[in-house]
């Protein structure tokens, strides 16, 4: 037993350094303001005007030094419609990119599982093979495909060029000769949808293939059609991917800011564009962290309705009804 | 068995690829970059041996030609230890915590009121700088560093229109393009808070460093009326995007556009009459630095006109240093609207103050601007 608790050592140490630490400066600026040092005017004896600080010392400028403070100006700060507007919006692209994932990805596993389906393993790579580049670089792409001096658009025009009657059709549709697809709130959509979908693929496929083949065959040894089958074995066994899958996809989809930036042109900001912001141009690392602590409850909050349907679901019982 | 060959080579072929096609480009931008490259500054041909003294720089990412780094070590034997930053709110970060030690900085203007006020760097010893001489006057004695005691101007550049002259055939006059509806969903604006409402604030006759609650009211408003008219609010992907032609007019940094100019002809710059935004990167060195007097011999050299012209060609922002633009010939020099406004507009410009506590008015503002819908 002590043996064990030795080898635990370098997690605990690994945890504290990189989890618990950052966590306790996080709370910390986030409850606190910096506020200047406290001084008061006084008369020196040359007639000029001096600082006297707390302890004593009497400076000819007034400091610059600040002090960090307890308050909770932050939290009032951070309740005002502005944010709360920014956070609800955020999080609802978080939900409807999950989702599109959710319904894009769960069919895409369930095919990958399919027992008809040859080389599976090859196709998922070839899904996750994107993944291998960063984002940014991904996220760039779709900008220079949806521009409006971009791919797409060009070929569009080059087919209104060469066909005449589609060009006046969509002319008399009242579409203009270069179709703006970026800088709004489905571009970005777009942008996260793409940058998240394998997330929710690899956590179902993983279930789904482990599911014990046997049951499906007794299934239909039972007289179950393939939608039932599905509906009573396949569905209900999956469900811990698909919770893993939502969790993957949503936690990082309210908390995104680049995304953001890059396909919505900065018109679509997001909660994390301003938490960013705080960090960033704003210098404001106090209200940053109210915010960060204030996206970190609402995730928390999440993921523990999430952890709640899924100890409600039972697949086991479900399949002795069956 | 044989399958797995095949996707070994397929990795294989798709890295070699990637490697060629990157080894390509690579060649292009330096043949391009020699064209016409004069080799102001050559290595000296006895190089003064390493004497083991080292300084550190520490200056914004992509500011400086690596081949005067070079040249500086030639022919002093100091290493010089270079390092780079994005922001100046990362700069100075780094240099307010005090874990770290540099002998060499380059912050804005704003950024050394700042730290001169928290006492963050050391006056300049003009005599250890006579190369000081080659800085035009008229870019020292600032409202940052009103005795000009502590920062020696490295660059300088304005915040501008830049335009497609392709779409918009009227040199634009001023500040007013930018709420014209002929450029709806055709214009770009900066997503930073002091940049787009100081000039919104410019545009209402108002000061650029204005804190007046009201003031920044009505600037916000205007921003709010223009921004359905704003194709994207954009920060680095600006200069992409206005070579492609994705918009006709944006508001862009005079360095930006000097990038964009050389990048594709039909884009030109222009400076607005009724005031802008004039910015300072200056040569710095922190209070405490370990070689002060090796700082000392980095910013001379950085100011003498040979040098100066070479890293002029690299960075291609303006520079405040008269001998080089002399030695560069000031009359294609001064044929470029970013190093040559007219006087008038530039005797309208101001630098951004620094604001303290005040600035989060603006980050207050700025953030009802982008998220209004």
């Amino acid at each position: 037993m002590r043996k064990n608790k030795a080898l635990a050592v370098p997690f605990i140490l690994w945890a504290v350094l990189f989890v618990v630490v950052p966590l306790a400066m996080i709370v910390w600026y986030g409850v606190t303001v910096d506020e200047p040092v406290p001084c008061t005017e006084v008369l020196l004896d040359d007639g000029t005007i001096g600082y006297e600080l707390e302890d004593g010392t009497i400076v000819d400028t007034k400091p610059w030094q600040k002090k960090a403070v307890i308050s909770l100006s932050n939290f009032k700060r951070m309740i005002e419609p502005t944010y709360l507007r920014l956070l609800l919006r955020s999080l609802k692209i978080a939900v409807i990119t999950t989702l599109i994932c959710l319904l894009l990805g769960y069919p895409v596993a369930l095919i990958l599982t399919g027992k008809d389906f040859k080389r599976p393993a090859l196709w998922l790579m070839l899904l996750v093979l994107p993944m291998w580049m960063n984002f940014l670089l991904r996220t760039y792409s779709w900008m220079s495909i949806l521009e409006n001096s971009g791919i797409l658009n060009n070929w569009i025009a080059s087919l209104r060029d060469a066909i005449p009657a589609f060009d006046s059709w969509l002319t008399n549709m009242g579409v203009r000769r270069k179709i703006i697809f970026l800088y709004n709130e489905n571009a970005v959509i777009l942008g996260m949808v793409y940058n998240y979908l394998s997330f929710m693929i690899m956590p179902i496929y993983t279930v789904i293939e482990k599911i014990d083949k046997n049951l499906l065959e007794a299934a239909a040894d039972l007289g179950a059609n393939p939608v039932k089958s599905f509906l009573r074995v396949t569905l209900p066994y999956s469900m811990p991917g698909v919770m893993e899958g939502i969790t993957m996809v949503f936690v990082p989809a309210v908390t995104t800011f680049v995304i953001s930036q890059l396909m919505g042109g900065g018109k679509v900001p997001l909660i994390g564009d301003i938490i960013q912001n705080q960090f960033g141009k704003s210098s404001d690392w106090h209200f940053g962290s109210t915010l960060s602590l204030l996206v970190m409850v609402v995730v928390l909050a999440f993921m523990g309705a999430l952890g709640h349907i899924d100890k409600d679901e039972d697949p086991v019982k479900e399949v002795r009804i069956l | 068995m044989k399958k797995k060959w095949l996707a070994v080579l397929g990795i294989v072929l798709v890295i070699a690829v990637a490697f060629l096609s990157g080894g390509e480009e690579a060649a292009i931008e330096e043949s391009e970059e020699g064209e016409d490259y004069i080799a102001y500054v050559t290595m000296p041909e006895n190089p003064v041996p390493m004497t083991g003294e080292t300084i550190s720089v520490y200056n914004w990412g992509d500011y400086i030609d690596p081949d005067v780094i070079d040249v500086f070590e030639a022919e002093t034997g100091i290493k010089v230890i270079y390092e780079t930053f994005e922001t100046n709110e990362d700069m100075y970060a780094k240099i307010a915590m005090g874990g770290s030690s540099y002998d060499v900085i380059v912050p804005s203007e704003y950024m050394i009121e700042r730290m001169i006020r928290e006492e963050l760097l050391q006056k300049v010893n003009w005599d250890h700088i006579p190369n000081v001489k080659n800085i035009d006057p008229r870019f020292m004695n600032e409202a940052y560093d009103p005795e000009a005691a502590y920062s020696v101007p490295y660059t300088w550049g304005t915040m501008g229109i830049l335009y497609n002259t392709k779409t918009v055939l009227e040199k634009p006059t001023g500040w007013n393009v930018l709420l014209s509806e002929e450029y709806a969903m055709d214009m770009f604006m900066l997503n930073s808070p002091r940049d787009t409402l100081g000039i919104a604030l410019v545009m209402n006759g108002f000061d650029l460093n204005s804190t007046n609650p009201e003031e920044l009211r009505i600037a916000q408003d205007m921003l709010i009326k223009q921004k359905p008219i704003v194709l994207a609010y954009v920060v680095d992907e600006v200069k992409d995007k206005m070579i492609s032609g994705e918009a006709s007019v944006a508001m862009v940094w005079s360095g930006d556009a000097t990038y964009c100019m050389s990048e594709s002809d039909e884009l030109d710059y222009v400076l607005p009459p009724e005031g802008s935004n004039i910015f300072y990167d200056s040569m710095c060195i922190p209070k405490n630095a370990r070689n002060v007097a090796g700082a000392e011999k980095f910013i001379d050299f950085m100011c003498r006109a040979d040098v100066a012209a070479m890293n002029y060609q690299y960075v291609g922002y303006a520079i405040p240093n008269l001998a080089a633009i002399e030695l560069m010939g000031a009359e294609e020099y001064n044929a470029s609207p970013v190093n040559n406004p007219p006087q008038e507009a530039l005797d309208n410009c101001q630098v951004f103050r620094y604001l303290g506590d005040e600035q989060r008015i603006y980050d207050q503002v700025w953030t009802e601007v982008i998220s209004a819908f």
